[in-house]
């Protein structure tokens, strides 16, 4: 009993760091570019499917982790030049159902380049096998999931708390004119943003993709848990979309062990029950409005 | 510091239509209202001023439920409201007007004042669903009246961000006065205007007063000295001072804390 | 005719560089547009014994297309007219099914009983669903709407209400409900797909007059203040709760009875009707049609699944979905209907209008 569930608070903290760094990116460039982004979940699968193919073309894992986001990068900035600059200034819905057309699109194209049958990219010699804890035995890799995407995330919290990037995002969430007057280039802040979620969404792309599968139901799968979690720790703020990721994270994993059918009924109405009482989410700094 | 009165506030024989007993607001740890009580006299004019961040709009707000109150209460003519939505103080004669247009834009004058005036003749009875909204003949009419009271009869066609500033404001206040109010809660109603509109703006809001109880914030002193008939003096969210204009222009604190510093 | 005017005035900026939902006009549909719907209909009535003639296949599409416009034209009562971005049609869409299958299973293949059954869960369920999310705004709205939808999903998915009643099965869990027959009323016998192809015209027709008048109605009117500035149509003294909840409700039952229409003709029941990617693909449909014009969504979705049977042998047929998506987002945001209108107003400057939006594009991209 005690074993289980020391196991499934381990899943669950690994499976809530990669899908912080999913809900990360989406947050932030909700904060930043009021852009809800329907398209994140197909940024996180293309860094599953780039990942894949570098994986088996070059046969390393370390490259795919290397190269799948820089790829998935410049399709962030493509789709943040080419689609969503010339909506800035309408009405936000626009963005919503222009990210959820792209979503669609890209799970369009990659049934067609990959099909759609169920793949794993292989995860590297060196994590294979397992370690134990007295009397849990946990998977290397999974362990090196949840240490990667710790410092990753860690990295970016202390990045966004200290430095002048943090205090220009911060700026810019709140106000736009007041990132002209630092004399930086918004145009050029919201491309960096959408990329820099983009790269992390791919990161966990590539995480994920070698303990789940990959296969082309996953970016829709993915983009409702970020969503989840990103309302439930207040739309744009980061601090709390890592908080909500970890809850969510638990949450599933201890569901799966109480009612594996149910998780999703848990999470559902943990969102439902966290909005009806605070409608801005936990750390959601304005009114719903 | 404690709650301090000039002196009776004007003649003492008016009903108070609105009364507050130590009335606070906080946002997390920010007391915006801070144990205000307060005798609103009926058919008169109240003016409320005070530095800005003095609780000012906060105050609006709470007396016309946007906001509930974190501690005391609000009567009006003796019946609590506080924690009531906006909604049913309409209905019990209570309105404002808002500092920032708040309209409708895209309609036109008469849309916009007819909006206001449709809503006590709709409801959720069969013909509300499935009627023509333009039979409603008495929205109309009334809204048309409204019109002429705020000298907007000749724009009435005119789609309302096409108006003159001066205008936006009148039918700011139209809109208001479409739901027949007996206390009319006006905020700002000649910020950013030119001399002209605020002088044509306060003979609007004197013709106004004339079968309405007004509360007034203002920034401008002269029209405040000139046309109320109580004043409140705000400060950090409690009540600094409250008199008639003439006691309000003599009180020291009140010089001191603000008069002063301008 | 006036509206018309404002119409195409607010549609020469709507190409390219619009703004906003629907029109605000004093009329939701003119006295030619309620021709052309009966038009369209007369045309469907006399095409559809022809196509059961010699392709019977394409009846089956006519009359998936009509109940798709009825979903969408639903939804758009809320979302494009109303301005309640509802994520959660689906479960309105599935409990309505869901309700008929079981309905027509355990009690009677009647119509008259059953269709009304089916409205009537559409209603409860988004009067559930809206008396939680009313008060939640915009994206919150949105947000709420689909996690409540979801649980539904997951509800009907897992067969919970089984587990809780300790019976074997009620929903029939992922599998779904098998073998509905089609309905029979009034000593009509539906189970002919072609008197079934009119029994869904008339009721799409009817749904779309009586949403048009409640449209146009005082509610209706109320419900356009509330989309356009719901903080001031509360201190004018409209109860924006009750108005919301009540739009939601009806735009509900008229879901359920196109779950009503759809899960017969299909004879099953799958818990996928209640999935939210049904509601992504509403969303989509309204914005293809035009939001807040109600006739465009009807357009948009009969054209989703028309586009969707004939490409469905293609593996491409997301991307091509998906592109013309973003490229009417990008260039035509008010949709189908938006488009039509305007070419119909000024049909001379259609490839100016063309040309403008191009070179805004090129602008806004360049930065």
């Amino acid at each position: 009993m005690i074993e289980s569930l020391l196991r499934a608070t381990l899943l669950g903290l690994q499976l809530g760091m990669t899908l912080a760094l999913v809900a990360a990116g989406l947050t932030l460039i909700f904060g930043m570019m009021d852009v809800i982004n329907f398209a994140h979940g197909a940024l996180y699968m293309f860094g599953a499917y780039f990942g894949l193919l570098v994986g088996e073309s070059l046969g390393s894992f370390w490259l795919a982790l290397l190269l799948a986001p820089l790829i998935v990068g410049l399709i962030g900035a493509a789709i943040e030049i080419l689609s969503l600059r010339p909506l800035y200034g309408r009405n936000p819905l626009y963005h919503i159902l222009l990210t959820f057309g792209i979503a669609i699109m890209v799970q369009g194209i990659v049934v067609q380049i990959w099909g759609s049958q169920s793949r794993r990219i292989p995860a590297p010699d060196l994590l294979t096998g397992s370690v134990s804890f007295g009397p849990v035995t946990y998977p290397v890799y999974w362990l090196f999931v949840l240490v990667l995407s710790t410092v990753l995330i860690g990295t970016i919290w202390i990045a966004i708390e200290r430095s002048d990037l943090g205090i220009l995002m911060r700026a810019s969430a709140h106000d736009t004119e007041m990132v002209d007057a630092l004399g930086v280039d918004v145009k050029k802040v919201f491309t960096g943003v959408f990329v820099f979620g983009s790269v992390l969404a791919a990161v966990a792309g590539v995480l994920l993709g070698a303990s789940r599968s990959v296969h082309p139901g996953m970016g829709f799968g993915v983009i409702i848990e970020a969503f989840v979690i990103v309302v439930i720790g207040g739309l744009g703020s980061f601090k709390g979309a890592i908080y909500a990721a970890l809850l969510i994270g638990l949450v599933i994993a201890y569901g799966a062990l109480i009612a594996p059918a149910l998780t999703d009924l848990f999470i559902f109405t943990l969102m439902a029950a966290v909005l009806i009482v605070k409608p801005s989410g936990l750390f959601g700094a304005t009114e719903a409005a | 510091m404690t709650q301090s009165y000039t002196t009776d506030p004007t003649d003492g024989d008016a009903e108070p239509i609105l009364s507050t007993d130590d009335l606070t607001k906080k946002f997390g740890t920010l007391t915006a209202v801070d144990g205000v009580s307060l005798e609103i006299p009926a058919d008169r004019i109240t003016s409320i001023i005070g530095p800005n961040g003095a609780g000012k709009t906060t105050l609006f707000n709470l007396f016309t439920g946007k906001y509930e109150p974190t501690e005391g209460r609000i009567a009006l003519r003796g019946d609590r409201i506080d924690g009531k939505e906006p909604h049913h103080l309409v209905e019990r004669g209570l309105v404002r007007s808002f500092q920032i247009n708040n309209f409708f834009a895209d309609l036109t004058a008469r849309e916009n004042v007819r909006l206001a005036t449709q809503a006590p003749y709709t409801g959720f009875r069969p013909r509300d669903f499935l009627a023509h909204h333009r039979d409603l003949d008495v929205a109309t009419e009334s809204a048309n009246r409204i019109l002429e009271r705020v000298h907007l009869s000749n724009v009435a066609d005119e789609t309302a961000s096409n108006l003159s500033y001066g205008q936006r404001r009148h039918l700011e206040i139209g809109i208001s006065l479409a739901a027949d109010p007996d206390l009319f809660l006006m905020d700002e109603p000649t910020a950013g205007m030119s001399p002209e509109e605020t002088r044509e703006t306060v003979e609007l809001v004197e013709e106004i007063a004339s079968d309405i109880t007004l509360i007034l914030i203002e920034h401008d002193m002269h029209i405040v000295m000139d046309i109320s008939d109580q004043i409140v003096v705000m400060n950090e969210g409690m009540v600094l001072a409250r008199g008639t204009p003439d006691q309000i222009r003599n009180d020291e604190r009140v010089q001191r804390a603000y008069l002063g510093s301008e | 005719m006036k509206s018309v005017m404002n119409l195409a005035a607010d549609l020469k900026t709507a190409i390219g560089i619009g703004e906003t939902t629907g029109p605000i006009g004093e009329q939701v549909l003119s006295s030619q547009g309620r021709l052309a719907a009966l038009v369209v209909a007369g045309v469907l009535a006399v095409f559809a014994p022809v196509a059961q003639a010699f392709e019977p296949f394409w009846l089956n599409i006519l009359t998936r297309m009509l109940v798709f416009a009825l979903l969408a034209l639903s939804l758009d009562f809320v979302f494009g007219y109303a301005g309640l971005l509802s994520f959660g049609h689906a479960a309105m869409f599935g409990a309505g099914g869901y309700a008929a299958a079981l309905a027509i299973r355990e009690v009677t293949t009647n119509a008259l009983v059953v269709l009304p059954a089916s409205m009537l869960v559409g209603v409860a369920v988004a009067a559930f669903i809206g008396w939680f999310s009313v008060r939640a705004k915009g994206i919150y709205f949105a947000m709420l709407t689909l996690a409540f939808a979801q649980m539904f999903y997951v509800i009907v998915f897992t067969d919970l209400p089984a587990t809780v009643l300790d019976v074997e099965t009620i929903t029939g869990g992922d599998d779904g409900l098998f073998g509905i027959p089609l309905y029979e009323a009034i000593g009509i016998d539906f189970t002919s797909r072609l008197l079934y192809f009119y029994l869904t015209l008339v009721l799409v027709l009817v749904s779309f007059a009586v949403l048009v008048r409640v449209a146009n109605s005082p509610f209706g009117r109320t419900m356009q203040g509330i989309r356009e500035n719901e903080e001031r149509m509360q201190f004018i003294g409209y109860d924006v709760q009750r108005y919301k909840l009540l739009a939601f409700s009806i735009s509900g039952g008229f879901a359920g009875l196109a779950g009503g229409l759809y899960v017969p003709f299909q004879s099953v029941a799958q818990p996928g009707l209640l999935h939210w990617t049904i509601s992504g693909e509403l969303v989509v449909m309204l914005l293809l049609g035009g939001m807040g014009t109600l006739w465009g969504p009807m357009l948009g979705g009969a054209l989703v699944i028309y586009l969707e049977e004939r490409l469905a042998g293609f593996a491409t047929w997301e991307i091509i979905l998906g592109s013309v998506f973003v490229v009417v987002v990008i260039f035509a945001p008010r949709g189908l209907a938006g488009t039509l209108i305007s070419i119909k107003n000024d049909p001379r400057n259609t490839i100016t209008h063309v040309k403008q939006a191009l070179r805004n594009y090129v602008e806004k991209v360049r930065g």
